[in-house]
């Protein structure tokens, strides 16, 4: 491997680590910033403010927050993320318990979009201007001024109440079946994929418009390929680089749209877990599940960037 | 200690339980069908749980779990009577300074351990262990000695006389938990419930659902359903359309749009509950302006309060004027409430003659702060200006606490006995006291009301405490909750019980 690339992967994992860093610390100072606390939302309405004053120097929650962003620090880098305040579970496992879910969600959703967006975008650059073009931009234009919520709550009363053919909400875990579970996951998935279908269409359409006026796609039709072969062969490939991105850079982003499909649709994600533990002041786990956003988020970045030296060997040579 | 008065007021009980058990037996659901046996019944949370242990039980959801895999030591009927469950008896002294419970014979915890006296004392000592910080221990704080003075028999001593204390047994502390497990499992004991309840707890998979399987070997005989499942659904218009779309068979709290709805097209059952607790505008009375008579009662004479129930409610809930719940109904009653006189309310910060500016603090769940910005243009029209400050639920509770706040949107779900409803909150001593306030005749009334067991003595005292709460204002009553279940109409044999919990072991589904 060049030294061009290792120095890039270099700069990345220090950009990790400053990133990772900056994140936490800003997490845990304002959610440190916002009034009341774990000990108020573990004891509740009956308790007295000396037993909150006793169960808060108890948590430790009367230290200084630099000191206690410094010793959850040194915990975490050991491995060690801490338990729930709320549930006693240690957060580790919480985590691992969840962020299947989310992740499996993600991935269906992503491959939803494409699934849709790849053949709508190539029919929209090959009949660029034409009928069909603009009933897309309509379509999609439509579709990404909808808030997910309302576009979920619309798919629920079409799908489930009305139709009856998807679970209005709930998970199934993979161990009652690939079929139960992915039947589970299919609402939420097209929900958040039909926010992510419209981007990716119009992108793949723009950059394909251009591809197709380039002077090697002309040579192609002269030497008498055929149509198909010209857009999949020849113009895909190179057209798709602003779509890889994009689908990467979205995966981050996408975890934040969980936040509120996983909690519409009650599915057992970190992103319901995050919703939670904000609403019970629960600090550790708000940080664990920040931790790994943002680590997922780094990584992502990184393998984007590898990505692009797989489609495009420009890349790989100028580094 | 007297003992010939003890028996008489036991047998006073035995004859209520009596009288109960036969009421049960002719009505007419009891008789119409026949439960069938088998099926299995979703339940819909608001929440995941912090855990299956009553020492962390703290709302609807985790009490409902606690009626699916526990047994309450005493129980609430229909009317709001305590009745027998795990205590098969139930003796208190004449002037309430101690009780004693007999336990039903043969019980067993699901992990076979008996439940005896010791387990009994096992469960109370556990939760009145100050490290562990029982979310419910200003419940048992007057409990001087309890101990078994028999294999079956416990007997609780007050420190002070506690004629509220009974009905506890049928709340959360009441839930006798399997000493065997608590040791076994230690502090995963919270994802590992073992009760004496009518279904055994099997799986959890946290953040999405709770499964429970029929206790086969349930002291009342069969329990009809399969299995039970509590599901975690935080969003509300989910827990609808789930309900409507045949994955849900239960909502418990149902919005009122949604009741409203069921009510005209009858396809779902309705289940009103009635309730406890109340909802209010809470003043602090050591605050500027409000700690002024005359204001308080011109905010109070300000509130159209049936306006707001149909903005806020639908018109569902019913008009509040006393801190107690329909599951409460005899105790409301009073004299003198400020009715909605907005004229009169002028009057009233004309004689104060300062002009009134507060702050007005309010959760900020979208139907409180739509009650908060109705009150504020209420308060508005007769002169007075407020600033809604929304809080989340426990920034809330904090900012309660601590006497925060001028004056605050707030509610109390409430306890089965009067006294929980009032105690903690109006006497100066009141370990919930929140308002500051403090009137020697409120605290001589109800201290009497926990040294008399008689019913008709209470009850006037109670009502005594209405009439002062109604002339010195430190709460401006709203509405009572209302807990309304929407159900599937398949399912059968819901009772509704005031404290809004569906008891499982007595539901069936027709098919």
């Amino acid at each position: 491997m060049s030294s061009a690339f290792l120095r890039r992967l270099q700069v990345q994992v220090v950009t990790l680590l400053v990133i990772l860093l900056a994140a936490t610390a800003l997490t845990f100072i304002i959610t440190n910033v916002l009034p009341g606390d774990a000990a108020v939302a573990i004891l509740g309405d009956n308790a007295t403010p000396a037993d909150i004053a006793s169960l808060r120097t108890e948590l430790g929650l009367d230290r200084n927050v630099v000191v206690r962003y410094v010793d959850w620090l040194s915990h975490a880098l050991r491995g060690d993320l801490g338990k729930s305040y709320r549930t006693r579970e240690n957060i580790a496992t919480m985590i691992g318990d969840r962020l299947p879910v989310t992740l499996e969600l993600i991935l269906l959703t992503q491959l939803i979009a494409l699934a849709f967006a790849v053949p709508a975008g190539i029919l929209a650059a090959y009949r660029s201007r034409t009928k069909v073009d603009s009933a897309l931009a309509t379509v999609s234009i439509g579709l990404l001024s909808m808030p997910a919520f309302v576009k979920g709550i619309l798919l629920i009363y079409l799908m489930s109440v009305l139709l009856g053919w998807f679970p209005a909400s709930g998970f199934k875990s993979l161990s009652d079946g690939l079929g139960a579970n992915l039947h589970s996951l299919a609402l939420p998935a097209m929900t958040l994929a039909l926010a992510e279908f419209p981007v990716y269409m119009r992108l793949l359409r723009a950059d394909m418009i251009s591809t197709l006026q380039q002077d090697y796609i002309l040579v192609a039709r002269a030497k008498g390929l055929s149509v198909r072969e010209i857009l999949l062969g020849h113009a895909l490939r190179p057209s798709s680089l602003s779509l890889v991105t994009v689908v990467g850079i979205n995966l981050g982003r996408l975890v934040g749209g969980a936040v509120i499909i996983e909690t519409l649709f009650a599915l057992p994600g970190i992103g319901q877990m995050l919703v939670n533990a904000v609403y019970q002041h629960d600090q550790f786990v708000i940080q664990g599940v920040v931790l790994v956003i943002a680590t997922g988020f780094v990584l992502i970045n990184l393998l984007v960037d590898l990505m692009y030296a797989l489609i495009d060997p420009r890349v790989r040579i100028s580094g | 200690m007297n003992s010939s008065n003890s028996r008489s007021s036991a047998a006073r009980w035995l004859s209520t339980f009596c009288a109960v058990a036969a009421f049960a037996l002719t009505s007419p659901g009891a008789m119409a069908q026949n439960p069938m046996r088998g099926g299995s019944l979703s339940i819909g949370l608001e929440n995941d749980l912090p855990g299956l242990d009553p020492l962390v039980f703290a709302s609807f959801n985790e009490k409902q779990a606690g009626f699916t895999v526990y047994d309450t030591l005493l129980d609430i009927d229909e009317k709001g009577k305590l009745v027998p469950k795990l205590a098969v008896r139930f003796e208190s002294a004449p002037d309430a300074t101690w009780f004693k419970l007999t336990l039903r014979p043969g019980v067993m915890f699901h992990d076979d351990t008996p439940c005896d006296a010791a387990a009994v004392v096992a469960h109370f000592n556990r939760l009145m262990d100050p490290k562990l910080r029982y979310r419910w221990a200003a419940d048992l704080a007057g409990i001087a000695k309890i101990e078994a003075t028999g294999p079956l028999e416990v007997t609780i001593t007050m420190k002070a006389p506690s004629a509220q204390f009974p009905a506890v047994l049928a709340d959360v502390s009441g839930m006798v938990v399997s000493p065997t497990a608590v040791k076994k499992y230690g502090e995963n004991y919270l994802a590992n419930p073992v009760g004496t309840g009518p279904f055994v707890f099997k799986e959890w998979r946290r953040g999405s659902h709770i499964v429970f399987t029929r206790n086969t070997q349930y002291w009342k005989g069969p329990v009809h359903l399969e299995e039970v499942v509590l599901r975690a659904m935080p969003d509300t218009e989910t827990r609808m359309a789930s309900l409507k779309a045949g994955d849900l068979d239960i909502v418990m709290n149902a919005p009122a749009k949604d009741v409203i709805e069921a009510r005209g097209a009858k396809k779902l059952t309705v289940l009103d509950a009635g309730s406890l607790g109340s909802t209010f505008v809470m003043i602090n009375m050591s605050q500027p302006d409000v700690s002024d008579l005359r204001v308080r009662q011109a905010l109070a004479h300000a509130i159209d309060r049936d306006t707001l129930n149909k903005v806020v409610n639908k018109g569902l809930a019913k008009v509040a004027t006393t801190p107690f719940g329909s599951g409460l109904a005899p105790h409301e009653q009073v004299e003198g409430y400020p009715k909605y006189d907005p004229a009169k309310a002028k009057q009233l910060l004309a004689q104060y003659g300062k002009p009134v500016k507060l702050k007005f603090s309010s959760s900020n769940a979208p139907l409180s702060l739509l009650a908060a910005q109705a009150i504020q243009q209420m308060w508005k029209k007769v002169g007075v200006e407020s600033e809604i400050v929304p809080y989340d639920s426990v920034q809330l509770v904090r900012t309660a606490g601590l006497r925060e706040y001028q004056v605050m949107g707030y509610r109390w779900q409430g306890g089965i006995d009067p006294d929980r409803n009032v105690y903690i909150f109006f006497h100066s001593k009141g370990t919930a006291n929140r308002t500051g306030y403090s009137n020697p005749e409120m605290d001589k009334l109800l201290d009497a009301g926990r040294a008399t067991t008689d019913p008709a003595q209470r009850l006037s005292i109670y009502r005594q405490v209405n009439n002062l709460l109604a002339r010195d204002l430190p709460y401006l009553f709203l509405g009572y909750f209302n807990n309304i279940s929407l159900a599937n109409p398949a399912v059968k044999g819901l009772v509704p019980i005031a404290d809004g919990i569906i008891r499982p072991g007595e539901v069936w589904k027709a098919r």
